[in-house]
């Protein structure tokens, strides 16, 4: 591996514009591509690689949440209110993963890994598949006391319909406990973990879905940052390894969500599911020859 | 509705307006000015390559003194103005981490503004673990071998 650190900068940039843009056209971050593609393929430590990724994670986010929060779409309240759990989780995350490579169980962090990703390419299947039955979403309206007294209301204006849609949180502490662990798993794979956040909201606690992504968008840099300063105190935050990245996978979602307006990417989507299924193998495997 | 109870519904619209724009512009400042650094630094960086301790290659590079974190903002600054390229990378990356660390304290003093006092805990919370897990838990988890 004496690969030149000029060739690194330009091939990773490559990566990351891709996973960037592939990332906004099919709704995920490309957080989940970063971490396999530098420990597969780059030879990376582990918790290098996770180191960053979740910096690139926090670019994405400040990145693609600055356009929906203008609009109102975004409930910063019920944004602030989750993250308190995402950012607890998200050091209870990144102390687990510093204590595995440390215990020279590295196989274990590989593992889950390689299960994410598999159960991504699942979920992200199913979406696809069953599109039409998710897209009849149900909206509270019924209010209750406790998300009464924490403000998790609100009532955008959906451009698409022309009307004024109110809502109200329930089953608060359900939703609550998602993020828990939507916020571990952030922290302990170098993840933004947004899929999971927004089933904690859209489906859990019944907000709409946009609401749900577009605040799942916000509360991904906030919990990233809590466990990328442990990952940076540690050293796992090396600054070449980081810039192709960061860069890389803005231009990436920045190209993406202009285009994402004339294209409607099918063929795309499949594609996206063979490469999680690809490299969540290839992660399994590498835990397990560990 | 009477005429006071139009005047704060308007009130309310214009405040939430204002939160979601101050969101939105350090959002995209902490971004653009993060991007822009990170950029520069790694042209930089990629020029120097082979001396001033950044590596040739990178197998060496997690082995280097280039990854480790910079604890003094006088050595960060010092860096960026001799025009080191991994310094101005540092920055930037510094400058990354605290976008969402500022945002939710600059909102958390204007749900104060709005006498919001459970958003104030709330966004007070919020920001404790933050500070807690970057500078209790990193050098604790730094320490440790």
């Amino acid at each position: 591996m004496t690969l030149p650190l000029i060739d690194y900068v330009f091939l990773m940039l490559l990566v990351s514009v891709f996973a960037g843009l592939v990332g906004a056209l099919v709704g995920v971050g490309g957080g989940i591509i970063i971490v396999p593609v530098l420990t597969l393929f780059f030879n990376i430590p582990v918790g290098y690689a996770i180191g960053t990724s979740i910096v690139s994670v926090i670019a994405t986010s400040s990145g693609s949440a600055s356009a929906y929060v203008k609009d109102k779409i975004t409930n910063l309240r019920v944004g602030t209110f989750l993250v308190t759990a995402t950012t607890i989780g998200a050091t209870v995350g990144a102390v687990t993963t510093i204590y595995l490579i440390a215990s020279g169980l590295t196989w274990a962090v590989y593992l889950s890994f390689g299960f994410v990703l598999l159960f991504s390419a699942f979920d992200f299947s199913l979406r696809m598949w069953r599109r039409g039955y998710f897209k009849e979403e149900e909206v509270n309206t019924t209010p209750n006391s406790l998300a009464e007294r924490l403000e998790l209301k609100g009532e955008y204006y959906d451009m698409a319909l022309k009307q004024s849609t109110s809502y109200i949180a329930t089953r608060v502490r359900e939703g609550y406990g998602i993020m828990l662990v939507a916020g571990v798993l952030s922290g302990l794979l170098g993840i933004g973990s947004g899929a999971l956040k927004v089933i904690g909201m859209d489906r859990m606690m019944k907000l709409p879905f946009k609401v749900s992504t577009t605040t799942s968008n916000l509360m991904i840099g906030v919990t990233a940052a809590a466990s990328a300063g442990i990952f940076y105190i540690k050293g796992f935050v090396n600054p070449i390894l980081v810039a192709p990245v960061a860069v890389g996978v803005l231009l990436g979602a920045y190209a993406g969500s202009k285009i994402l307006i004339r294209v409607r990417p099918s063929s795309l989507r499949v594609l996206f599911v063979i490469v999680l299924v690809i490299l969540g193998a290839e992660m399994l495997q590498k835990g397990i020859v560990f | 509705m009477t005429e006071s109870g139009q005047k704060d519904g308007r009130t309310k619209v214009e405040y939430e307006t204002m939160l979601g724009k101050v969101n939105s512009i350090i959002l995209r400042y902490g971004v653009v000015i993060s991007a822009a650094l990170i950029s520069v630094g790694i042209i930089i960086a990629l020029l120097n390559s082979g001396k001033e301790g950044i590596p040739s290659s990178l197998s060496q590079l997690t082995t280097s003194s280039v990854g480790n974190p910079v604890l003094s903002l006088a050595t960060l600054l010092s860096g960026v103005i001799a025009l080191n390229g991994v310094y101005i990378i540092q920055l930037g990356v510094l400058i990354l981490l605290a976008t969402p660390l500022v945002r939710v304290a600059v909102t958390t003093i204007l749900f104060g503004a709005e006498k919001d006092k459970t958003y104030v805990l709330i966004g007070i919370v919020v920001l404790l673990v933050l500070l807690f897990s970057t500078f209790v838990v990193g050098p604790f988890e730094a320490n440790r071998s």
